[in-house]
Protein backbone atom coordinates (compact mmCIF):
# COMPACT_ATOMS: atom_id res chain seq x y z
CA UNK A 1 0.00 0.00 0.00
CA UNK A 2 1.55 3.38 -1.04
CA UNK A 3 1.35 6.37 1.34
CA UNK A 4 -1.02 8.14 -1.01
CA UNK A 5 -3.55 5.07 -1.06
CA UNK A 6 -2.91 5.22 2.53
CA UNK A 7 -4.24 8.55 3.01
CA UNK A 8 -7.13 7.92 0.85
CA UNK A 9 -8.01 5.00 3.20
CA UNK A 10 -8.01 7.16 6.37
CA UNK A 11 -9.73 10.11 4.99
CA UNK A 12 -12.86 7.68 3.62
CA UNK A 13 -12.93 5.42 7.05
CA UNK A 14 -13.18 9.29 8.95
CA UNK A 15 -16.18 10.22 6.24
CA UNK A 16 -17.70 7.25 7.09
CA UNK A 17 -17.55 6.77 10.48
CA UNK A 18 -17.46 10.23 11.91
CA UNK A 19 -20.96 11.05 11.54
CA UNK A 20 -21.52 7.34 12.84
CA UNK A 21 -20.04 7.98 15.82
CA UNK A 22 -21.66 11.59 16.16
CA UNK A 23 -25.34 10.11 15.55
CA UNK A 24 -24.23 7.57 18.72
CA UNK A 25 -22.86 9.66 20.55
CA UNK A 26 -26.07 13.01 20.11
CA UNK A 27 -28.44 10.00 20.53
CA UNK A 28 -27.14 9.52 24.32
CA UNK A 29 -26.83 13.03 25.13
CA UNK A 30 -28.29 14.86 28.14
CA UNK A 31 -29.37 18.89 27.77
CA UNK A 32 -32.30 20.22 26.15
CA UNK A 33 -30.36 21.23 23.15
CA UNK A 34 -28.18 19.14 20.88
CA UNK A 35 -24.32 20.32 21.31
CA UNK A 36 -21.10 18.65 20.83
CA UNK A 37 -19.36 17.14 22.97
CA UNK A 38 -22.54 17.19 24.94
CA UNK A 39 -22.90 18.17 28.43
CA UNK A 40 -23.48 14.64 29.65
CA UNK A 41 -24.15 11.65 28.60
CA UNK A 42 -28.60 10.30 29.31
CA UNK A 43 -30.94 8.48 27.72
CA UNK A 44 -33.07 11.25 27.61
CA UNK A 45 -33.27 10.97 23.96
CA UNK A 46 -34.65 8.29 23.52
CA UNK A 47 -37.22 9.10 26.37
CA UNK A 48 -38.14 12.22 24.33
CA UNK A 49 -38.84 9.88 21.75
CA UNK A 50 -41.33 7.18 23.71
CA UNK A 51 -42.58 10.77 24.88
CA UNK A 52 -43.57 12.68 21.78
CA UNK A 53 -46.75 11.10 20.21
CA UNK A 54 -45.70 12.93 16.87
CA UNK A 55 -42.42 11.23 16.55
CA UNK A 56 -43.57 7.81 17.52
CA UNK A 57 -46.91 7.71 14.80
CA UNK A 58 -44.33 8.75 12.70
CA UNK A 59 -41.81 5.91 13.94
CA UNK A 60 -44.58 3.38 13.63
CA UNK A 61 -45.75 4.65 10.09
CA UNK A 62 -42.69 4.27 8.70
CA UNK A 63 -42.84 0.80 10.03
CA UNK A 64 -45.75 -0.22 8.23
CA UNK A 65 -44.43 1.55 4.98
CA UNK A 66 -41.40 -0.93 5.26
CA UNK A 67 -43.74 -3.91 5.66
CA UNK A 68 -45.64 -2.65 3.04
CA UNK A 69 -42.65 -2.45 0.63
CA UNK A 70 -41.60 -5.77 1.76
CA UNK A 71 -44.60 -7.24 0.69
CA UNK A 72 -44.84 -5.51 -2.34
CA UNK A 73 -41.40 -6.30 -3.65
CA UNK A 74 -41.41 -10.08 -2.62
CA UNK A 75 -44.81 -11.04 -4.50
CA UNK A 76 -43.53 -8.75 -7.53
CA UNK A 77 -40.01 -9.12 -7.38
CA UNK A 78 -38.85 -12.97 -6.47
CA UNK A 79 -41.34 -14.23 -9.94
CA UNK A 80 -39.78 -11.41 -11.89
CA UNK A 81 -36.23 -12.52 -10.49
CA UNK A 82 -37.30 -16.26 -11.42
CA UNK A 83 -38.75 -15.20 -15.28
CA UNK A 84 -35.52 -13.43 -16.15
CA UNK A 85 -32.95 -15.98 -15.25
CA UNK A 86 -34.95 -19.24 -15.86
CA UNK A 87 -37.34 -18.61 -18.61
CA UNK A 88 -36.51 -17.45 -22.19
CA UNK A 89 -39.47 -15.23 -24.08
CA UNK A 90 -38.92 -12.73 -26.46
CA UNK A 91 -37.58 -8.87 -25.30
CA UNK A 92 -36.47 -10.94 -22.09
CA UNK A 93 -33.80 -8.17 -22.23
CA UNK A 94 -35.99 -4.95 -22.61
CA UNK A 95 -38.07 -6.24 -20.43
CA UNK A 96 -35.26 -6.64 -17.39
CA UNK A 97 -33.94 -3.30 -18.84
CA UNK A 98 -37.62 -1.49 -18.14
CA UNK A 99 -37.74 -3.18 -14.75
CA UNK A 100 -34.82 -1.30 -13.60
CA UNK A 101 -36.50 2.28 -14.58
CA UNK A 102 -37.14 3.20 -10.63
CA UNK A 103 -33.57 3.15 -10.53
CA UNK A 104 -32.56 4.48 -13.46
CA UNK A 105 -34.61 7.88 -13.23
CA UNK A 106 -33.62 10.46 -11.18
CA UNK A 107 -35.34 9.97 -7.73
CA UNK A 108 -36.97 13.73 -7.77
CA UNK A 109 -38.47 12.63 -11.06
CA UNK A 110 -40.08 9.50 -9.71
CA UNK A 111 -41.49 11.12 -6.81
CA UNK A 112 -43.29 13.92 -9.31
CA UNK A 113 -44.40 11.20 -11.64
CA UNK A 114 -45.82 9.08 -9.17
CA UNK A 115 -47.36 12.56 -7.50
CA UNK A 116 -49.47 13.87 -10.76
CA UNK A 117 -50.88 10.38 -11.16
CA UNK A 118 -51.68 10.06 -8.17
CA UNK A 119 -53.18 13.17 -7.55
CA UNK A 120 -54.83 12.78 -10.46
CA UNK A 121 -56.39 9.54 -9.12
CA UNK A 122 -57.03 11.13 -6.13
CA UNK A 123 -55.22 8.43 -3.94
CA UNK A 124 -53.15 10.94 -1.54
CA UNK A 125 -53.34 10.74 1.90
CA UNK A 126 -53.43 7.15 3.20
CA UNK A 127 -49.80 5.58 3.48
CA UNK A 128 -50.22 2.70 0.66
CA UNK A 129 -49.00 5.12 -2.40
CA UNK A 130 -45.84 6.11 -0.69
CA UNK A 131 -45.41 2.45 -0.32
CA UNK A 132 -45.80 1.47 -4.03
CA UNK A 133 -43.81 4.75 -5.00
CA UNK A 134 -40.97 3.60 -2.39
CA UNK A 135 -41.21 -0.32 -3.66
CA UNK A 136 -40.92 0.68 -7.86
CA UNK A 137 -37.42 2.75 -7.00
CA UNK A 138 -35.93 -0.10 -4.48
CA UNK A 139 -37.22 -3.27 -6.53
CA UNK A 140 -34.06 -3.87 -8.46
CA UNK A 141 -32.01 -4.39 -5.31
CA UNK A 142 -34.54 -7.37 -4.56
CA UNK A 143 -34.49 -8.73 -8.00
CA UNK A 144 -30.64 -8.44 -8.49
CA UNK A 145 -30.29 -10.26 -5.20
CA UNK A 146 -32.28 -13.18 -5.75
CA UNK A 147 -31.55 -12.94 -9.28
CA UNK A 148 -27.64 -13.88 -8.30
CA UNK A 149 -28.15 -16.07 -5.95
CA UNK A 150 -30.66 -17.95 -9.13
CA UNK A 151 -27.85 -17.90 -10.87
CA UNK A 152 -25.12 -19.63 -8.73
CA UNK A 153 -27.56 -22.01 -7.62
CA UNK A 154 -26.88 -25.51 -9.15
CA UNK A 155 -29.82 -26.13 -12.47
CA UNK A 156 -28.93 -29.82 -11.86
CA UNK A 157 -30.43 -29.89 -8.83
CA UNK A 158 -34.18 -29.57 -10.21
CA UNK A 159 -33.47 -31.40 -13.25
CA UNK A 160 -32.13 -34.11 -10.78
CA UNK A 161 -35.48 -33.54 -8.52
CA UNK A 162 -37.78 -33.90 -11.94
CA UNK A 163 -36.01 -37.14 -12.67
CA UNK A 164 -36.42 -38.23 -9.38
CA UNK A 165 -40.93 -37.66 -10.18
CA UNK A 166 -41.02 -34.36 -8.23
CA UNK A 167 -43.92 -32.19 -9.91
CA UNK A 168 -42.78 -29.03 -11.00
CA UNK A 169 -44.05 -27.41 -7.62
CA UNK A 170 -42.60 -29.65 -5.14
CA UNK A 171 -39.47 -29.06 -7.55
CA UNK A 172 -40.08 -25.77 -6.15
CA UNK A 173 -41.09 -25.75 -3.47
CA UNK A 174 -38.16 -28.02 -1.63
CA UNK A 175 -35.05 -27.34 -4.31
CA UNK A 176 -35.28 -24.16 -5.73
CA UNK A 177 -36.87 -22.01 -2.86
CA UNK A 178 -34.61 -23.28 -0.36
CA UNK A 179 -31.72 -22.98 -2.65
CA UNK A 180 -32.24 -18.98 -3.64
CA UNK A 181 -33.79 -18.32 -0.08
CA UNK A 182 -30.36 -16.52 1.11
CA UNK A 183 -31.06 -14.19 -1.81
CA UNK A 184 -34.43 -13.19 -0.65
CA UNK A 185 -33.58 -12.62 3.01
CA UNK A 186 -30.94 -10.37 2.14
CA UNK A 187 -33.34 -8.16 -0.63
CA UNK A 188 -35.75 -8.38 1.95
CA UNK A 189 -34.05 -6.52 4.83
CA UNK A 190 -32.66 -4.17 2.43
CA UNK A 191 -35.55 -2.80 0.64
CA UNK A 192 -37.14 -2.51 4.26
CA UNK A 193 -34.43 -0.83 5.51
CA UNK A 194 -33.90 1.64 2.21
CA UNK A 195 -37.97 1.54 2.61
CA UNK A 196 -38.39 2.96 6.37
CA UNK A 197 -35.67 5.62 5.33
CA UNK A 198 -36.67 6.57 2.17
CA UNK A 199 -36.91 10.32 1.97
CA UNK A 200 -38.03 12.15 -1.25
CA UNK A 201 -41.04 10.01 -2.22
CA UNK A 202 -42.46 9.98 1.24
CA UNK A 203 -41.67 13.59 0.91
CA UNK A 204 -43.83 14.47 -1.95
CA UNK A 205 -46.68 11.67 -1.86
CA UNK A 206 -47.30 12.57 2.21
CA UNK A 207 -49.75 14.94 3.46
CA UNK A 208 -49.56 16.31 7.15
CA UNK A 209 -51.42 13.45 8.50
CA UNK A 210 -49.74 10.47 6.83
CA UNK A 211 -45.91 12.16 7.92
CA UNK A 212 -43.72 9.16 7.90
CA UNK A 213 -40.61 9.68 10.32
CA UNK A 214 -38.03 10.69 8.21
CA UNK A 215 -40.16 14.02 7.23
CA UNK A 216 -41.22 14.45 10.43
CA UNK A 217 -37.35 14.27 11.28
CA UNK A 218 -36.11 16.99 8.04
CA UNK A 219 -39.30 19.26 9.28
CA UNK A 220 -37.83 19.49 13.10
CA UNK A 221 -34.26 19.91 11.29
CA UNK A 222 -35.06 23.30 9.95
CA UNK A 223 -33.67 24.70 13.23
CA UNK A 224 -31.68 23.41 16.08
CA UNK A 225 -32.33 19.90 16.27
CA UNK A 226 -34.35 18.28 19.08
CA UNK A 227 -33.23 15.27 21.35
CA UNK A 228 -35.55 13.05 20.12
CA UNK A 229 -34.55 13.13 16.42
CA UNK A 230 -31.05 12.40 17.76
CA UNK A 231 -32.88 9.43 19.20
CA UNK A 232 -34.54 8.36 16.08
CA UNK A 233 -31.06 8.88 13.89
CA UNK A 234 -29.87 6.53 16.62
CA UNK A 235 -32.24 4.27 15.67
CA UNK A 236 -31.80 4.26 12.32
CA UNK A 237 -27.98 3.82 12.61
CA UNK A 238 -28.40 1.16 14.73
CA UNK A 239 -30.58 -0.67 12.37
CA UNK A 240 -28.12 -0.01 9.50
CA UNK A 241 -25.22 -1.36 11.68
CA UNK A 242 -27.91 -4.59 12.73
CA UNK A 243 -28.30 -5.16 8.92
CA UNK A 244 -25.24 -5.18 7.78
CA UNK A 245 -23.99 -7.55 9.98
CA UNK A 246 -27.01 -9.80 8.88
CA UNK A 247 -26.04 -9.18 5.59
CA UNK A 248 -22.63 -10.25 6.31
CA UNK A 249 -24.32 -13.49 8.16
CA UNK A 250 -26.14 -14.80 5.39
CA UNK A 251 -23.66 -14.74 2.76
CA UNK A 252 -19.54 -13.74 3.43
CA UNK A 253 -19.90 -10.13 2.57
CA UNK A 254 -17.08 -10.68 0.32
CA UNK A 255 -19.41 -12.90 -1.56
CA UNK A 256 -22.09 -10.30 -1.37
CA UNK A 257 -20.49 -8.02 -4.00
CA UNK A 258 -18.71 -10.31 -6.40
CA UNK A 259 -18.39 -14.27 -6.20
CA UNK A 260 -15.44 -15.22 -5.09
CA UNK A 261 -13.10 -17.44 -7.27
CA UNK B 1 -46.91 -48.23 14.67
CA UNK B 2 -50.46 -46.96 13.44
CA UNK B 3 -50.46 -45.31 9.76
CA UNK B 4 -48.00 -42.19 9.41
CA UNK B 5 -49.77 -39.07 9.74
CA UNK B 6 -49.17 -37.09 6.50
CA UNK B 7 -48.58 -33.59 7.37
CA UNK B 8 -50.73 -30.63 6.39
CA UNK B 9 -48.44 -29.13 4.29
CA UNK B 10 -47.97 -32.38 2.33
CA UNK B 11 -51.87 -32.43 1.68
CA UNK B 12 -52.03 -28.90 0.55
CA UNK B 13 -49.24 -29.75 -2.16
CA UNK B 14 -50.83 -32.48 -3.74
CA UNK B 15 -54.23 -30.51 -3.91
CA UNK B 16 -52.34 -27.80 -5.72
CA UNK B 17 -50.91 -30.28 -7.95
CA UNK B 18 -54.58 -31.69 -8.09
CA UNK B 19 -55.62 -28.43 -8.92
CA UNK B 20 -53.10 -27.86 -11.11
CA UNK B 21 -53.76 -30.82 -13.20
CA UNK B 22 -57.94 -29.91 -13.36
CA UNK B 23 -57.19 -26.67 -14.54
CA UNK B 24 -54.50 -27.94 -17.25
CA UNK B 25 -51.24 -25.63 -15.93
CA UNK B 26 -49.54 -27.37 -18.77
CA UNK B 27 -50.77 -25.47 -21.63
CA UNK B 28 -49.82 -21.77 -19.74
CA UNK B 29 -45.74 -23.09 -20.02
CA UNK B 30 -45.04 -21.11 -23.15
CA UNK B 31 -46.25 -17.48 -20.90
CA UNK B 32 -45.04 -19.08 -17.77
CA UNK B 33 -41.88 -16.41 -18.26
CA UNK B 34 -44.81 -13.58 -19.02
CA UNK B 35 -46.79 -14.95 -16.20
CA UNK B 36 -43.64 -14.50 -13.79
CA UNK B 37 -42.73 -11.14 -15.16
CA UNK B 38 -46.20 -9.77 -15.24
CA UNK B 39 -46.85 -8.09 -11.89
CA UNK B 40 -43.21 -6.30 -11.72
CA UNK B 41 -44.31 -5.05 -15.40
CA UNK B 42 -47.79 -3.88 -14.23
CA UNK B 43 -46.17 -1.99 -10.81
CA UNK B 44 -43.44 -0.47 -12.89
CA UNK B 45 -45.65 0.69 -15.15
CA UNK B 46 -46.78 2.96 -12.83
CA UNK B 47 -43.51 5.12 -12.79
CA UNK B 48 -43.63 4.72 -16.79
CA UNK B 49 -47.74 6.17 -17.38
CA UNK B 50 -46.71 8.99 -14.41
CA UNK B 51 -44.00 9.98 -16.30
CA UNK B 52 -46.01 10.21 -19.64
CA UNK B 53 -48.14 12.20 -17.58
CA UNK B 54 -45.37 14.06 -16.46
CA UNK B 55 -44.60 14.94 -20.13
CA UNK B 56 -48.52 15.44 -21.06
CA UNK B 57 -48.62 18.19 -18.16
CA UNK B 58 -45.61 20.17 -19.19
CA UNK B 59 -46.60 20.88 -22.71
CA UNK B 60 -49.42 22.50 -20.96
CA UNK B 61 -50.37 26.51 -20.23
CA UNK B 62 -51.45 26.45 -16.85
CA UNK B 63 -53.40 29.67 -15.25
CA UNK B 64 -51.96 29.65 -11.90
CA UNK B 65 -55.26 31.92 -10.86
CA UNK B 66 -57.86 30.16 -11.85
CA UNK B 67 -55.87 26.82 -11.40
CA UNK B 68 -57.19 25.94 -14.84
CA UNK B 69 -54.83 23.40 -17.45
CA UNK B 70 -54.48 25.87 -20.79
CA UNK B 71 -53.84 24.74 -24.04
CA UNK B 72 -50.43 23.47 -25.29
CA UNK B 73 -47.71 25.44 -25.35
CA UNK B 74 -44.03 25.57 -24.56
CA UNK B 75 -45.12 28.18 -21.94
CA UNK B 76 -43.70 25.68 -18.58
CA UNK B 77 -40.20 25.54 -20.70
CA UNK B 78 -40.13 28.86 -21.56
CA UNK B 79 -40.33 30.13 -18.02
CA UNK B 80 -38.13 27.78 -16.91
CA UNK B 81 -35.08 29.31 -19.32
CA UNK B 82 -36.24 32.75 -20.50
CA UNK B 83 -35.23 35.68 -18.26
CA UNK B 84 -36.24 36.98 -15.88
CA UNK B 85 -37.78 34.01 -14.26
CA UNK B 86 -35.46 31.19 -15.88
CA UNK B 87 -32.43 33.12 -14.23
CA UNK B 88 -33.69 31.20 -10.98
CA UNK B 89 -33.93 27.98 -12.36
CA UNK B 90 -30.96 28.09 -14.87
CA UNK B 91 -28.90 29.16 -12.03
CA UNK B 92 -30.35 26.28 -9.73
CA UNK B 93 -29.20 23.54 -12.67
CA UNK B 94 -25.76 24.95 -13.37
CA UNK B 95 -25.55 24.84 -9.16
CA UNK B 96 -26.52 21.22 -9.33
CA UNK B 97 -24.93 20.11 -11.98
CA UNK B 98 -21.61 21.69 -10.75
CA UNK B 99 -21.58 20.04 -7.09
CA UNK B 100 -23.01 16.98 -8.42
CA UNK B 101 -19.49 16.52 -10.74
CA UNK B 102 -17.91 18.03 -8.31
CA UNK B 103 -18.64 15.43 -5.51
CA UNK B 104 -18.99 12.42 -8.31
CA UNK B 105 -15.10 13.25 -9.27
CA UNK B 106 -14.02 13.47 -5.84
CA UNK B 107 -15.48 10.44 -4.92
CA UNK B 108 -13.77 8.42 -7.55
CA UNK B 109 -10.66 10.20 -6.41
CA UNK B 110 -11.06 8.52 -3.13
CA UNK B 111 -12.86 5.55 -3.83
CA UNK B 112 -10.95 3.85 -6.45
CA UNK B 113 -8.02 3.60 -4.12
CA UNK B 114 -10.17 2.22 -1.30
CA UNK B 115 -11.71 -0.61 -3.75
CA UNK B 116 -8.05 -0.91 -4.07
CA UNK B 117 -7.52 -2.22 -1.27
CA UNK B 118 -10.33 -4.23 -0.52
CA UNK B 119 -9.41 -6.05 -3.56
CA UNK B 120 -5.60 -6.32 -2.96
CA UNK B 121 -5.45 -6.42 1.10
CA UNK B 122 -3.69 -10.03 2.47
CA UNK B 123 -5.77 -9.24 5.58
CA UNK B 124 -9.30 -10.30 5.61
CA UNK B 125 -10.14 -8.50 8.75
CA UNK B 126 -9.66 -4.90 7.00
CA UNK B 127 -11.44 -6.25 3.92
CA UNK B 128 -14.53 -7.08 5.89
CA UNK B 129 -14.18 -3.69 8.23
CA UNK B 130 -13.89 -1.48 4.91
CA UNK B 131 -16.74 -3.47 3.31
CA UNK B 132 -19.00 -3.06 6.37
CA UNK B 133 -18.10 0.42 6.97
CA UNK B 134 -19.17 0.86 3.40
CA UNK B 135 -22.75 -0.25 3.26
CA UNK B 136 -23.67 1.33 6.61
CA UNK B 137 -24.13 4.73 4.30
CA UNK B 138 -26.00 3.79 1.99
CA UNK B 139 -28.80 1.57 4.54
CA UNK B 140 -28.99 4.65 6.88
CA UNK B 141 -31.08 7.03 5.06
CA UNK B 142 -30.38 10.45 3.38
CA UNK B 143 -32.02 12.21 6.90
CA UNK B 144 -30.02 10.49 8.64
CA UNK B 145 -26.77 11.55 7.09
CA UNK B 146 -27.90 15.01 7.01
CA UNK B 147 -28.79 15.09 10.37
CA UNK B 148 -25.03 13.56 11.28
CA UNK B 149 -23.41 16.27 9.47
CA UNK B 150 -25.46 18.89 10.51
CA UNK B 151 -23.87 17.81 14.14
CA UNK B 152 -20.38 18.25 12.68
CA UNK B 153 -20.25 20.79 10.44
CA UNK B 154 -22.66 23.88 12.41
CA UNK B 155 -21.32 25.90 14.27
CA UNK B 156 -22.07 24.43 17.91
CA UNK B 157 -21.06 20.84 16.00
CA UNK B 158 -17.91 18.83 16.08
CA UNK B 159 -16.10 20.65 13.42
CA UNK B 160 -15.98 23.99 15.62
CA UNK B 161 -15.09 21.78 18.64
CA UNK B 162 -11.98 20.18 17.00
CA UNK B 163 -11.05 22.65 15.71
CA UNK B 164 -11.24 25.12 18.95
CA UNK B 165 -8.67 22.43 20.35
CA UNK B 166 -5.96 23.80 17.58
CA UNK B 167 -7.32 27.70 19.02
CA UNK B 168 -8.78 28.36 15.49
CA UNK B 169 -12.15 29.96 15.53
CA UNK B 170 -14.65 28.33 13.08
CA UNK B 171 -18.09 29.56 12.34
CA UNK B 172 -19.02 26.61 10.46
CA UNK B 173 -19.41 25.19 7.23
CA UNK B 174 -23.07 25.23 7.25
CA UNK B 175 -24.85 27.32 4.13
CA UNK B 176 -21.52 26.93 2.20
CA UNK B 177 -21.15 24.68 -1.04
CA UNK B 178 -17.74 22.91 0.92
CA UNK B 179 -20.61 21.71 3.16
CA UNK B 180 -22.92 20.40 0.97
CA UNK B 181 -20.29 18.16 -0.93
CA UNK B 182 -18.64 16.95 1.98
CA UNK B 183 -22.07 15.68 2.95
CA UNK B 184 -23.10 14.28 -0.20
CA UNK B 185 -19.24 12.39 -0.14
CA UNK B 186 -20.35 10.33 2.67
CA UNK B 187 -22.52 7.84 0.65
CA UNK B 188 -21.14 8.94 -3.20
CA UNK B 189 -17.47 7.65 -2.13
CA UNK B 190 -18.55 3.99 -0.88
CA UNK B 191 -20.86 3.68 -3.68
CA UNK B 192 -17.85 4.10 -6.11
CA UNK B 193 -15.39 1.93 -4.29
CA UNK B 194 -18.11 -0.98 -4.27
CA UNK B 195 -19.12 -0.10 -7.80
CA UNK B 196 -15.50 -0.02 -9.08
CA UNK B 197 -14.61 -3.69 -6.76
CA UNK B 198 -15.57 -5.92 -9.96
CA UNK B 199 -14.12 -4.30 -12.21
CA UNK B 200 -10.90 -4.02 -10.16
CA UNK B 201 -11.00 -7.57 -9.28
CA UNK B 202 -10.48 -8.75 -13.00
CA UNK B 203 -7.54 -7.31 -13.30
CA UNK B 204 -4.58 -9.73 -12.60
CA UNK B 205 -2.42 -8.62 -9.72
CA UNK B 206 0.93 -10.30 -11.94
CA UNK B 207 0.14 -7.12 -14.32
CA UNK B 208 1.51 -4.85 -11.78
CA UNK B 209 4.35 -6.80 -9.98
CA UNK B 210 5.75 -7.14 -13.71
CA UNK B 211 5.42 -3.53 -14.47
CA UNK B 212 7.01 -2.83 -10.97
CA UNK B 213 9.90 -5.18 -12.24
CA UNK B 214 10.12 -3.17 -15.50
CA UNK B 215 10.71 -0.43 -13.56
CA UNK B 216 7.59 1.52 -13.10
CA UNK B 217 7.01 3.91 -10.30
CA UNK B 218 3.76 3.46 -8.39
CA UNK B 219 1.61 6.49 -9.67
CA UNK B 220 3.17 4.94 -13.06
CA UNK B 221 1.63 1.14 -12.13
CA UNK B 222 -1.91 3.40 -11.63
CA UNK B 223 -1.95 5.69 -14.93
CA UNK B 224 -0.66 2.99 -17.19
CA UNK B 225 -2.04 -0.15 -15.53
CA UNK B 226 -4.86 0.11 -13.20
CA UNK B 227 -7.25 3.03 -14.31
CA UNK B 228 -6.89 1.62 -18.29
CA UNK B 229 -7.90 -1.49 -17.23
CA UNK B 230 -11.07 -0.97 -14.99
CA UNK B 231 -12.32 2.05 -16.57
CA UNK B 232 -15.57 0.95 -17.83
CA UNK B 233 -15.92 0.25 -14.54
CA UNK B 234 -15.16 3.73 -13.14
CA UNK B 235 -17.36 5.02 -16.13
CA UNK B 236 -20.37 3.11 -14.97
CA UNK B 237 -19.65 4.26 -11.60
CA UNK B 238 -19.44 7.47 -11.96
CA UNK B 239 -22.59 7.76 -14.00
CA UNK B 240 -24.36 5.92 -11.20
CA UNK B 241 -23.04 8.37 -8.76
CA UNK B 242 -23.37 11.48 -10.64
CA UNK B 243 -27.20 10.43 -11.46
CA UNK B 244 -27.75 10.42 -7.53
CA UNK B 245 -26.29 13.15 -6.76
CA UNK B 246 -28.49 15.26 -9.30
CA UNK B 247 -31.26 13.99 -6.97
CA UNK B 248 -30.02 15.26 -4.11
CA UNK B 249 -32.53 16.86 -1.63
CA UNK B 250 -31.87 16.52 1.86
CA UNK B 251 -28.04 18.10 1.90
CA UNK B 252 -28.58 21.16 -0.04
CA UNK B 253 -31.55 21.94 2.17
CA UNK B 254 -30.39 21.39 5.54
CA UNK B 255 -26.31 21.83 5.28
CA UNK B 256 -26.76 24.67 2.36
CA UNK B 257 -29.24 26.31 5.02
CA UNK B 258 -31.44 26.45 1.73
CA UNK B 259 -29.35 29.45 0.15
CA UNK B 260 -27.99 26.80 -2.07
CA UNK B 261 -30.55 24.38 -3.29
CA UNK B 262 -30.92 22.28 -5.73
CA UNK B 263 -33.16 21.31 -8.82
CA UNK B 264 -34.89 18.51 -6.61
CA UNK B 265 -35.40 21.15 -3.99
CA UNK B 266 -36.83 23.81 -6.50
CA UNK B 267 -39.31 21.20 -7.69
CA UNK B 268 -40.55 20.21 -4.09
CA UNK B 269 -41.18 24.11 -3.48
CA UNK B 270 -42.83 24.43 -7.05
CA UNK B 271 -45.45 21.66 -6.15
CA UNK B 272 -45.66 22.73 -1.87
CA UNK B 273 -45.34 26.74 -2.03
CA UNK B 274 -46.69 27.50 -5.40
CA UNK B 275 -48.61 24.04 -6.17
CA UNK B 276 -47.91 24.40 -9.88
CA UNK B 277 -47.76 20.45 -11.08
CA UNK B 278 -47.22 21.78 -14.80
CA UNK B 279 -43.80 23.85 -13.84
CA UNK B 280 -42.95 21.11 -11.65
CA UNK B 281 -43.81 18.12 -14.45
CA UNK B 282 -41.35 20.91 -16.88
CA UNK B 283 -38.18 20.93 -14.56
CA UNK B 284 -38.45 17.04 -13.53
CA UNK B 285 -38.36 16.71 -17.50
CA UNK B 286 -35.08 18.44 -18.07
CA UNK B 287 -33.61 16.41 -15.05
CA UNK B 288 -34.92 13.12 -16.63
CA UNK B 289 -33.80 14.52 -19.70
CA UNK B 290 -29.87 15.25 -18.53
CA UNK B 291 -30.08 11.88 -17.04
CA UNK B 292 -31.01 10.02 -19.65
CA UNK B 293 -28.44 12.24 -21.78
CA UNK B 294 -26.10 10.84 -19.10
CA UNK B 295 -26.60 7.11 -19.05
CA UNK B 296 -26.63 6.46 -22.23
CA UNK B 297 -23.76 8.33 -23.48
CA UNK B 298 -21.58 5.89 -22.54
CA UNK B 299 -22.92 3.11 -23.52
CA UNK B 300 -22.38 4.48 -27.38
CA UNK B 301 -18.91 6.02 -26.36
CA UNK B 302 -17.94 2.36 -25.57
CA UNK B 303 -19.42 1.05 -28.94
CA UNK B 304 -17.99 3.58 -31.30
CA UNK B 305 -14.66 2.19 -29.19
CA UNK B 306 -15.16 -1.02 -29.90
CA UNK B 307 -15.93 -0.72 -33.36
CA UNK B 308 -12.61 1.88 -33.47
CA UNK B 309 -10.90 -0.92 -31.92
CA UNK B 310 -12.18 -3.78 -34.67
CA UNK B 311 -12.01 -1.02 -37.67
CA UNK B 312 -7.73 -0.86 -36.70
CA UNK B 313 -7.52 -4.70 -36.00
CA UNK B 314 -8.89 -5.20 -39.62
CA UNK B 315 -6.00 -2.94 -41.32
Amino acid sequence: MGPVVRLALIVVILLVGVPLLIVIVASVSGGERLTFPPESLSLNPYRALIGDAAIREALWRSLVVGVQVVVLSLVTGVPAAIGLVRHQFPFRFTIGVYLILGVATPLIASAFAFLVLFTKAGVLGSLWPISVGITVVNLPFLMFSVASSLVSLDRRLEEAAATLGAESIQTFLFVTLPGIMPGILSGTIMVFVLGISEFVISLLLSTVSVQTLPIAMFASLRGPPPPEVAAAAGLYVIAALLVVLTLTSLKSTEQFFYRAD
Amino acid sequence: MAERQIGFGWRLIDLAIALGARLRIGRLAPVQGYILIAPAFLLVSLLAVGIFYLGWLSIHAYDTFLLQQGPLSTEQFRRLVEPPSGDFYMQTLSRTLVISGLVTAGSLVLGFPVAYVIVRSRSRVLRVAILVLLLVPFLMGEIVRTFAWYMILSNRGALGWAAGLFGIEDGGLLGTPLGVFIGMMQVSVPLVALLVLPALRRIDPNLERAAATLGASPSRVWRHVLIPMAWPGIAAASVVVLLLNLAEYDMPAILGLGRLPFVANVIGDIYRLQQNLYLGSAFSLVLLAISTVLIVTPFVLIRLWLRMLQARRVT
